[in-house]
């Protein structure tokens, strides 16, 4: 067992590398030019004088932009060498633009730029633990993800407890005895939550039921939104402080995941029903409602597990659309801002961790269910 | 007519009876949206002569044709001699100065008569939500159909391939893997650095191919013998899907388009395409590995078939089926895709009208109850519909699930 989760570990590795490749073929298409972006940020400096160069490189330095981008560049064969270090970025896109215009279809020059490049540096320090710094307020990624990760955590945990713990029941009842009006009801009802795309769902209820716009009659829940100056707190004090906010998400979640749940309990626990050991049991002596709690129900949670911890990956794209319409300050909607700002350093970070999350989750999933159900073998294709 | 009355004939089984009759209608208003929602009339009379500017629109939209006062002429107020005017008034760009700021479907309008009234509403610049719908309906059915057929262009071979050959099955020589990997690297070259227009690029993919085709061809005529070693398909391929399986969709969708900007639809297309065609190639590799084990499959290797033959004559055919439930599915969620990203304001360009915008906007007044309702409810009953006729020919494809 030791040695298919090790296998299985390793082999997240080229996974990981392959994703962040892939993050930094897209970050060099990126359209506008990271440095000018601090630069606005940071000061009124005349566009195209000394001092605004001087500057330029100063930041790019510490960026660590002045690098190359990755270990062999392929440039054509004529192309000047300090095209890309012209500042700013119009005259740039003006002078590589003169040159496509001038040349066509020529040689490369493939050009070895050994480890001094900017993709070793990001992947080396991000393994070290130094994931760099914001580019709109200089703070360090590895503080706001972190920050932002926990609301994700603290919200996704929240609602998933609770659909648990309404499903378990619920799908009991579904399973056992005749179908009644009551229970086709719910089971329409339910499943109409499920099909609704999950950001009508979240949309309605912001719309409808956080403000008096309807009167005062449907206005059951906080207005949506957190201020800024929560960072000053620890995170259990904003929760103290903010957590009323968290119910409406958390009512919408698990409302989308609890025709799921309950469904396909049902399912697992009509067919344990229908084996033969519970007629066996039954032969024992024991009731109906014992055999269904003592045998057929462990067994039925076999297939839930695997359904709980799988869904968490696909919950993480819930959580992009969550908390950006709910205004949670959780990972969801710091991506979502970082893509708006191209604030490419925690894009990357965020989409690591939830690559990482994911097939950690997988792998938990699978070991789980291999550790209820002794039939399976350790084995790796 | 005929087609009409064959459509009134046929009964539809019970189950899929109002979800095929929702995807119908969706079909007809998305493609004939610009007959029932436009400001410019079908058939006018201006000037003596007799126009049809809905055609000239339909052509103007799609590049064909240029109309300059287009959007600078005020084609719904000024009068034609006689004019022959679509369902709605209003076409989905169409700003409604004086209904401007969130009307209501049931507020007083200030509107000339019943024929022009905001049946649902208007939004926060005046365009009629109605319109928007209708629009909506074309976006959706435009990216769903030609995403999805792309994802299939991509999905279709690569699942075929990894689901015949395995990790042992495919030989490739020296000659191979060197002319495509430098074919490869420099048709990616001449992409960056040398490429404006996307047909060049489009000729550039064709010629990387051609260069590959040919480099296999010459190793089979020259080296009659198979010199080289087995290229692992199935691991190579299964190592891109769980790379794309390791990020969720959305995820992947809202950096690659968040990049382009608002860039319109073919954009969109592409890459909604070029990133689903896994859920498509996961499905046709097992049903391939599932048929390629059985008995005909190997008398046929050992009567000498070749691969190309097996693979199109006898496999394809019979992988047909799941492809149809995993593309009725893919469509759903390509439509909910499209949606939640414009929703967000990434993808379509600023100016186009889809469901998800409008469902944005429900977001910036919350007293608009029509633009949270109306096309949240298109959505969903199409979503649904789908759904149920994905889950329909899954019952019906697999008899173990009929009851």
């Amino acid at each position: 067992m030791l040695e298919y989760v090790l296998k299985r570990v390793l082999s997240f590795v080229p996974t990981l590398i392959i994703v962040a490749l892939l993050l930094f073929v897209v970050k060099t298409f990126l359209p506008g030019d990271p440095v000018e972006q601090v630069m606005m940020i940071d000061g009124e400096i005349e566009i195209g004088s000394k001092e605004y160069e001087k500057e330029y490189r100063k930041i790019q330095t510490r960026l660590g932009l002045d690098k190359s981008s990755f270990y062999i560049s392929i440039i054509p064969y004529s192309y000047p060498e300090n095209l890309s270090y012209v500042v700013p970025r119009l005259k740039r896109q003006i002078l590589i633009n003169d040159y496509r215009k001038n040349h066509s279809f020529e040689l490369p020059k493939i050009k070895w730029n050994g480890k001094n490049n900017q993709f070793h540096k990001w992947i080396s320090s991000f393994v070290s633990g130094d994931w760099g710094v914001s580019i709109k307020d200089e703070k360090p990624v590895r503080v706001k993800v972190g920050g932002a990760i926990k609301w994700t955590f603290f919200l996704l945990l929240l609602s998933l407890t609770i659909a648990i713990l309404i499903s378990i029941p619920i799908g009991f009842w579904l399973a056992n005895g005749k179908s009644t009006f009551l229970k086709s009801f719910f089971e329409k009802t339910s499943f109409l939550f499920f099909a609704m795309p999950l950001f009508w769902l979240c949309t309605l209820a912001v719309v409808f039921f956080t403000t008096d716009q309807y009167g005062s009659l449907t206005n059951w829940f906080p207005s949506v939104g957190i201020d800024p100056s929560y960072q000053r707190f620890g995170f259990w004090e904003q929760i103290a402080k903010y957590g009323n906010k968290l119910i409406l998400p958390a009512i919408c979640w698990t409302l989308h995941s609890l025709a799921y749940m309950s469904t396909q309990l049902k399912v697992s626990m009509k067919n344990q029903l229908s084996m033969d050991y519970l007629i066996t049991a039954y032969a024992k002596g024991l009731s109906k409602s014992q055999g269904a709690k003592k045998h057929a129900f462990k067994n039925a949670m076999i297939p839930m597990i695997t359904l709980i911890i799988g869904s968490i990956p696909g919950a993480m794209a819930g959580s992009i659309i969550i908390e950006n319409i709910f205004n949670i300050p959780g990972i969801g909607r710091l991506l979502v801002y970082a893509i708006y700002e191209s604030d490419w350093n925690i894009v990357m970070a965020i989409v690591m961790v939830i690559a990482l999350i994911t097939m950690m989750c997988y792998l938990i999933a699978d070991l789980l269910y291999a550790y209820v159900n002794p039939k399976i073998k350790w084995t790796i294709s | 007519m005929r087609i009409l009355k064959k459509y009134y004939q046929y009964k539809f089984p019970k189950e899929i009876k109002w979800s095929a009759r929702i995807l119908i209608f969706a079909l007809v208003v998305g493609v004939f949206g610009k007959f029932i929602a436009n400001d410019v009339p079908i058939i006018g009379k201006k000037d003596g002569s007799i126009v049809m500017p809905v055609f000239k629109d339909v052509f103007y939209d799609l590049g064909i044709f240029d109309w300059k006062d287009r959007y600078t002429y005020n084609h719904l107020d000024n009068d034609y001699d006689f004019a022959i005017r679509p369902l709605i008034p209003y076409s989905s760009t169409y700003m409604d100065n004086k209904n401007a700021g969130y009307v209501s479907p049931f507020a007083r309008q200030d509107v000339r008569g019943w024929y022009h009234r905001h049946w649902l509403g208007t939004d926060d610049l005046g365009r009629d939500v109605f319109a928007g719908l209708i629009n909506g309906t074309w976006i959706a059915l435009l990216v769903s159909l030609f995403s999805v057929i792309i994802a299939l262009i991509i999905g279709v071979p690569i699942g075929l391939l990894a689901g015949f050959y395995g990790d042992k099955g495919f030989k490739i020589s020296w000659l191979e893997i060197i002319g495509g990997s430098v074919s490869i690297m420099l048709g990616l070259y001449y992409a960056t650095y040398f490429c404006d227009t996307p047909l060049e690029v489009f000729l550039l993919i064709i010629i990387v191919t051609l260069v590959i085709v040919a480099a296999r061809w010459i190793n089979q005529k020259i080296f009659s013998e198979k010199i080289g070693r087995y290229f692992p398909v199935d691991a190579f391929f299964n190592k891109i899907i769980e790379v794309f399986k390791s990020i969720p969709t959305l995820i992947i969708l809202f950096i690659f388009l968040g990049v382009l900007g608002n860039s319109g639809i073919l954009s969109m297309i592409l890459v909604i395409g070029c990133i689903t065609w896994v859920r498509i190639s996961r499905y046709i590799r097992a049903e391939t590995l599932a048929i390629k084990n059985n008995d005909y499959i190997k008398s046929l290797k050992a009567m000498g078939s070749s691969d190309r033959e097996i693979l199109l004559k006898h496999i394809l055919p019979l992988v047909f089926p799941p492809v149809i439930v995993s593309v009725i599915f893919l469509m759903g969620s390509v439509i909910l895709l499209e949606a939640t990203l414009s929703f967000f304001g990434i993808g379509l360009s600023v100016e186009e009208v889809s469901w998800g915008r409008m469902l944005n906007e429900a977001r910036k007044y919350f007293g608009a109850w029509w633009l949270a309702l109306f096309p949240g409810l298109t959505l969903f009953s199409i979503i649904a519909a789908l759904g149920n006729l994905g889950q329909y020919a899954t019952k019906m494809l697999n008899p173990r699930l009929r009851d």
